[in-house]
């Protein structure tokens, strides 16, 4: 028991720290404890984490195959670099 | 004295980052000639000041750099004007007695309402949130390639996150994915 404790905003604040696993154990257990016990925080949470999930299942757009080869032609012109 | 890299590394270090810059770019232009116009011409002005690039420095947030340094400097002011930002706009959080509290209904809409929604966003919360949300990188490496404060990126991304929920659920009630009026308080 650290005896560590966080209100509201020092959760919402730490929510991205928390996603990162860069909290530690002492921060994390508090947000934790938190989020059990506050619902509009885990509220806030669940639907920041859905966003998050649906962004990057986002269709990923690839560089189209003509412009790579446009611009690796274009490095391999002499002279380019560093003119 | 300043190291540089040989010419060769050019290739090693920038190409593996077309990906990325293109579907920056995509974001940033919302139209792929554009940015397919907007990488070429990054990568062009990256291959010129080579000479510069600080070997061990991060790559991808000095193309990134350049890439956005183009868009201001040329596509912006052609094919978007800078958008105003209403700080009062900005929708309130979600609340647990909403009819969806952990967001279910975000995995049921398809990437061009997403990708609609993201490119509706003003221009300097669209590129956070896109170079830190979707294409993963650290803070401190958006902050570089945009020229701000690590505070001024967790700001501005709070801040598109909480507007791009807004937009979202809107549209989710609009097209009966939500009950209407029950997601926003």
């Amino acid at each position: 028991m650290t005896g560590l404790s966080f209100d509201c905003q020092a959760v919402l604040d730490r929510l991205d720290a928390y996603r990162l696993g860069e909290l530690t154990p002492a921060e994390t257990d508090a947000l934790c404890a938190h989020l059990a016990e506050c619902r509009q925080c885990l509220c806030v949470e669940k639907h920041e984490q859905a966003l998050l999930e649906r962004l990057r299942a986002t269709c990923r757009n690839c560089c189209p195959e003509e412009l790579r080869q446009r611009i690796l032609k274009q490095c391999n012109e002499p002279g380019r670099q560093g003119e | 004295m300043t190291e540089t890299l040989a010419p060769a590394a050019f290739e090693d270090e920038a190409l593996p980052h077309l990906d990325t810059l293109y579907r920056v770019a995509l974001r940033l232009t919302g139209d792929p000639a554009a940015a397919e116009d907007l990488v070429q011409d990054t990568m062009l002005r990256a291959l010129r000041g080579w000479k510069s690039f600080r070997p061990g420095s991060n790559a991808r947030a000095w193309l990134v750099t350049i890439l956005r340094n183009q868009f201001i400097n040329g596509y912006r002011s052609r094919k978007r004007a800078p958008q105003a930002v209403d700080m009062e706009a900005i929708p309130e959080p979600p609340d647990p007695g909403n009819p969806d509290p952990e967001g279910r209904f975000f995995r049921e809409l398809v990437d061009e309402e997403v990708l609609a929604a993201v490119d509706a966003l003003p221009t300097d919360f669209r590129e956070v949130l896109v170079l830190s949300d979707m294409e993963g990188l650290p803070y401190a490496d958006v902050a570089e390639a945009l020229g701000i404060p690590v505070g001024t990126v967790k700001s501005r991304l709070f801040r598109a996150r909480r507007i791009l929920q807004g937009r979202l659920r809107r549209y989710a009630e609009e097209t009966g994915l939500l009950p209407s009026g029950g997601a926003e308080q």
